[in-house]
């Protein structure tokens, strides 16, 4: 059971940092996009070219990892400061790690359920105007 | 300033900023078309938006470099990481400005 318990925050750890990695290539990409904005010719071509699906499927999964990116920051922000951890005691045989059970583990969980709401949010935003465009 | 705070300051402006960013492109204001059409970009290039991008720009870039200095150094302990990202951060941080200063 604790094993299983552990597992979660690891997984949320890798997802912190492939998130935060894919939006650094993002970001690099957004700024040679929007670099165009200078040149009216160049800046309409360049919006014509990235108004197709597979690149607002791209966005889409781009604003879920920047909102998974930023809940689970929010997380890590309250415990590494030591918000929501309870009082250190001394270590009994079974340990339990503080970070993966009672307040902490409700946070994650609270957090997760957050991020799914604004998942569905963010696909409902590009649903549209993914159907605008084939409109 | 310790490296743990520094990336939790600018975690938490970006949060606001990008908040900000994306809002103002959403349906909720206008439609994308609408708010990516060359009309539109040249009329927010105006003081009040340049510094708005100054600060979320240089709050990304600081971030960033400090995420993925986190994220090397944890693979390559002891390499010198800095000395290979400061260069690349500075130079893309620099040529992201002209357009802000255009």
């Amino acid at each position: 059971m604790s094993l299983r318990k552990v597992k979660l925050e690891r997984l949320l750890y890798y997802l912190q940092r492939i998130t935060g990695l894919s939006l650094v290539i993002y970001l690099f990409a957004h700024l040679v996009e929007t670099s165009n904005r200078i040149d009216p010719l160049k800046w309409s071509e360049t919006v014509s070219f990235l108004d197709r699906t597979p690149f607002h499927l791209g966005l889409m999964l781009l604003v879920m990892a920047l909102a998974f990116h930023g809940l689970n920051g929010i997380r890590l922000i309250l415990l590494e400061n030591g918000f929501l951890l309870p009082r250190p005691t001394q270590p009994v045989y079974p340990y339990r790690k503080a970070i993966s059970s009672g307040i902490p583990r409700i946070l994650t969980i609270f957090l997760l359920l957050l991020f799914s709401l604004v998942a569905l949010l963010i696909i409902k935003e590009f649903y549209g105007v993914i159907s605008c465009q084939r409109t | 300033m310790s490296e743990d705070l520094i990336i939790q300051i600018t975690g938490i402006s970006l949060l606001i900023l990008l908040g900000i960013h994306l809002f103002t492109f959403s349906s909720y204001s206008g439609g994308l078309e609408d708010n990516l059409s060359w009309e539109k970009v040249k009329s927010r290039a105006n003081e009040g938006w340049n510094l708005f991008y100054f600060l979320l720009l240089s709050a990304v870039m600081i971030h960033s470099y400090e995420g993925v200095k986190r994220v090397l150094s944890e693979y390559f302990p002891g390499k010198p990481i800095s000395r290979l990202l400061i260069p690349i951060w500075v130079s893309v941080y620099l040529w992201a400005l002209i357009p802000i200063m255009g």
